[in-house]
C-alpha cells in the first residue's frame, strides 16, 4: 500500500527540531520529505502531490529570484519577511503577484497546517483568510510526537473535507 | 522673500534662537552665552547673565577635562565632538545630556578662547538603555549558569555512554559515529530476522501477538535501510533511538522460557547498543550547540553593553597576545566542533593601540564564525581554520581562513554581512546557529580603532559551476576574513 506523502517546510528541522522526526520515521506511516527553504518547497510541490503540508512562517528564500526579491524587500530578515506566509498566500490564495509561476492546483487549505514560533493570535487573521485550521505554536515543553500528531490531525481533516 | 533674501536673513540669524540647547563657555567653563533650552535644562535664570560654570553640572567633575581633550583631538582630525553622553547633576537630580562641542579659537593667535556646543537632554533614553542592558545582563548571566549546568551534565552522560574520556568522545568524527550507528542498526535487523526465520510461527505467537511480530518486521526493514529512509545524518539518531528502545520494550514483554534465551539476548543487546550510540550522538550534537550558544551569549552581552560600560582607556597592545587570547576563548568551541585551529606566523608580533576587551571580542567573534562554518574535507582529518598575522602598509592584520560554507558575493558587495542581525543566506547550512552579531561587532570595532574588516569568499576549486547555477553555492568555499589595525607608531600608507 502506498504511504501518504507529507512535506515539512522548516529550516530548523535538521538540527534544533531533529527529535521531532524520530516518531515520524518510527511510525513508518508516511513518505516524508523536508524542504529547508521556500525555493526547495516550491520545487518539491511542483514535482509531487502531498497529502499533507506543514509550513513554518519564518523561512529563508533559497535561490529563486522572486522569493529572494521578497526577502530583500523586507530588509533581508526572515522574521519580518514571513516568507512562509507569502508561500501560503501564493499556494492557497493563488496570488500570482507573490510569484509569477502558477501554484499547484491540488493544494487545498484542509491539507495544510502551520507549525511556527508565532502565537496563534498574531497570525489568526491570515489563517482565517487562507482557510487554515490546523495550527501549533513551537514552544518548550512540547512532546517529541508533536509533528506526528499534527500530521495525523491534518490528514484526518483532509480526509473529511 | 526670494532665495537670496532668505540666505541674507540666515546669515544674520541669532544662533541662540536655534530650537536646541546652545551654549558658549570660556575655557574655564564659565557661561558666556546660553539660550532658553539650556537655561531650562540646567535650571538657570530665564534672563540675564549666568553666573555659573558648565563644570558645576558634571556629576563626575574630572570628565570635563576628558571631554575637552576629546574635543581638541576631534578638531585635529577636522571633526568635532558629537553625541558624547555625560552624566549631569541639576538641583540634586541626576540627568544625562548629549553634548556636541568644538573649541572657539582666536583667528589671529589660534589660541582657544572658549567652547561652543549644543546640549540635548537624553535622560529618558539613557535610563531605558540602562534598564535594558541591566536586564539583558542579568538574564544572560543566569542563562550562562544554566548552560554550564547543561553542558556539564551532558559531559557526564557522554562519558557514560561512550565509555571514553570526554576529550576522546568529542574528538570522534560524527561521520565515524554515524557509520557505527548504521552498522548497529543492521546488526539489530539481522538479530530480529534470525529470530523470525529460526523460530516456528506457532511458537512465536506464544511469545507475542501477530501484530507485534509484523511491527518488528517493519522495524527491521527501517533499520536496514535507514540511510535511504532518513538521508540527513543529523536526523538519523532520533528515529533509531526510538526504534531500538521500542524493540527493547517489546522483548521485555516476552515471558521466560517461550523463546530461546540466547536469541532474545542477542536482540536485546543489539537494541541496547543502538540506543546507546544514538543517544551518544544526540548528546554530542546538543553539547556542541550549548558550547556554541554560550560563546554567542557572551558576545551578545558584551556587544549590547559595550556603549554603557565605563570607557576603558586605549592601551598599547601586542597583536600576538590579542590573537592568543581569542584562540584560547574559542578553544573549547573548536574542540567540541572537532575543528583544529592552525596558527601560522606564530612568532610574528607588532603593537596596536586599542581597547583590549573590544579587540579580543572582535577577534573571538571572527574565529567563532570561521570554526562554525567549516566543513570536513575528508574522513581522516579534522577540518581546520588557519589564523595568520602580518604587517602591511602600516597596518597589522589578523586573518582567519576557513574551508566550508560560502558567503555570496551579493552579500559581501551590498555590505549585508555587516548588518546587525543579518544571517547569511547559507549560514543555516548543516544546522549552524547564530545571531548575526559577530561580523557587525567586528566591523564596528575595527572602524572604531581606525582599522577595517574585509571579507572574501571564493570557490575552493575554480571552474564550473557558474554562480547562477543551483550547485554553485553547494560547493566548498574558502572564506577569508581579515581585521587590520594601524600599527603602533607607524603612519598608514595604504590599505590592502
Amino acid at each position: 500500500m502506498t504511504k501518504p506523502s507529507v512535506l515539512w517546510i522548516e529550516d530548523s528541522a535538521r538540527f534544533e527540531l531533529r527529535n521531532l522526526v524520530g516518531p515520524l520515521f518510527f511510525s513508518g506511516e508516511y513518505d516524508f520529505n523536508l524542504a529547508e527553504d521556500v525555493t526547495s518547497a516550491m520545487y518539491l510541490l511542483r514535482a509531487k502531490e502531498y497529502a499533507g503540508i506543514i509550513v513554518d512562517i519564518r523561512l529563508p528564500p533559497g535561490i529563486d529570484p522572486e522569493w529572494r526579491r521578497h526577502y530583500r524587500q523586507s530588509g533581508y530578515d526572515k522574521v519580518h519577511s514571513q516568507l512562509g506566509l507569502k508561500l501560503l498566500y501564493w499556494l492557497l490564495g493563488k496570488d500570482r503577484s507573490i510569484h509569477p509561476e502558477a501554484p499547484p492546483a491540488w493544494v487545498k487549505p484542509a491539507g495544510v497546517g502551520v507549525f511556527t514560533v508565532e502565537s496563534q493570535p498574531e497570525i489568526q487573521k491570515d489563517l482565517d483568510a487562507l482557510g487554515i485550521t490546523v495550527f501549533r505554536q513551537k514552544a518548550a515543553g512540547l512532546p517529541d510526537t508533536i509533528l506526528l500528531e499534527l500530521i495525523r490531525e491534518l490528514l484526518n481533516q483532509a480526509r473529511q473535507a | 522673500m526670494d532665495g537670496q533674501a532668505v540666505r541674507e536673513f540666515v546669515r544674520h540669524f541669532d544662533f541662540l534662537e536655534m530650537p536646541i540647547g546652545v551654549y558658549v563657555v570660556a575655557p574655564d567653563g564659565r557661561f558666556l552665552e546660553c539660550n532658553q533650552p539650556v537655561r531650562r535644562l540646567l535650571g538657570l535664570p530665564p534672563q540675564g547673565a549666568v553666573e555659573a560654570s558648565i563644570s558645576d553640572f558634571y556629576a563626575e567633575p574630572h570628565l570635563r577635562t576628558v571631554l575637552l581633550q576629546k574635543a581638541q583631538a576631534a578638531e585635529e582630525r577636522g571633526a568635532f565632538l558629537e553625541k558624547e553622553i555625560i552624566p549631569f547633576r541639576v538641583n540634586g537630580q541626576a540627568i544625562f545630556v548629549e553634548d556636541y562641542c568644538k573649541p572657539l579659537r582666536d583667528p589671529a593667535t589660534r589660541e582657544i578662547i572658549g567652547y561652543i556646543g549644543c546640549l540635548v537632554d537624553v535622560t529618558a533614553e539613557q535610563n531605558k538603555v540602562d534598564e535594558l542592558t541591566f536586564d539583558i545582563g542579568r538574564v544572560l548571566h543566569a542563562n550562562t549558569s544554566t548552560l554550564l549546568m547543561a553542558q556539564q551534565t551532558l559531559d557526564g552522560v557522554a562519558e557514560a555512554l561512550s565509555h571514553l574520556a570526554l576529550k576522546d568522545a568529542i574528538a570522534t568524527p560524527l561521520e565515524e559515529m554515524d557509520d557505527r550507528l548504521t552498522k548497529q542498526a543492521d546488526q539489530l535487523a539481522n538479530a530480529i530476522d534470525r529470530l523470525l526465520q529460526t523460530i516456528e510461527p506457532a511458537r512465536r505467537l506464544q511469545a507475542l501477538p501477530a501484530a507485534k511480530w509484523e511491527e518488528l518486521a517493519s522495524h527491521a526493514a527501517l533499520l536496514r535501510q535507514v540511510r535511504d529512509h532518513v538521508p540527513v545524518l543529523e536526523m538519523r539518531p532520533p528515529p533509531l533511538r526510538r526504534t531500538a528502545h521500542q524493540i527493547g520494550q517489546t522483548f521485555q514483554e516476552i515471558s521466560a522460557g517461550v523463546l530461546p534465551r540466547e536469541s532474545i539476548r542477542q536482540v536485546q543487546r543489539a537494541a541496547e547498543q543502538l540506543e546507546n550510540t544514538a543517544c551518544l550522538i544526540d548528546v554530542l550534537i546538543t553539547r556542541t550547540a550549548i558550547v556554541q550558544m554560550d560563546a554567542t551569549l557572551r558576545s551578545l552581552r558584551d556587544f549590547i553593553t559595550a556603549d554603557v560600560r565605563k570607557e576603558e582607556g586605549k592601551q598599547r597592545l601586542s597583536i600576538k597576545q590579542l590573537t592568543e587570547q581569542a584562540i584560547s576563548h574559542m578553544a573549547e568551541f573548536a574542540k567540541s566542533s572537532r575543528v583544529d585551529i592552525v596558527r601560522r606566523d606564530r612568532d610574528f608580533d607588532a603593537d596596536v593601540e586599542g581597547s583590549e576587551r573590544d579587540l579580543v571580542r572582535a577577534l573571538s567573534n571572527l574565529l567563532h564564525n570561521a570554526i562554525k562554518y567549516s566543513w570536513r574535507r575528508d574522513r581522516t582529518k579534522s577540518p581546520w581554520v588557519t589564523v595568520r598575522t602580518y604587517a602591511r602598509d602600516g597596518m597589522v592584520c589578523v586573518e582567519f581562513e576557513n574551508w566550508g560554507v560560502p558567503i555570496t558575493q551579493e552579500e559581501i558587495d551590498d555590505g549585508l554581512i555587516y548588518r546587525l542581525g543579518y544571517r547569511g543566506k547559507l549560514s543555516k547550512d548543516r544546522g549552524r546557529l547564530g545571531t548575526g552579531i559577530g561580523l557587525t561587532d567586528a566591523k564596528r570595532t575595527a572602524l572604531a580603532h581606525r582599522g577595517d574588516l574585509t571579507v572574501t569568499s571564493r570557490p575552493a576549486s575554480p571552474g564550473p559551476p557558474h554562480p547562477e547555477d543551483w550547485e554553485y553555492y553547494n560547493q566548498p568555499f574558502i572564506t577569508t576574513v581579515t581585521l587590520c589595525l594601524p600599527e603602533w607608531g607607524k603612519q598608514r600608507t595604504a590599505h590592502s
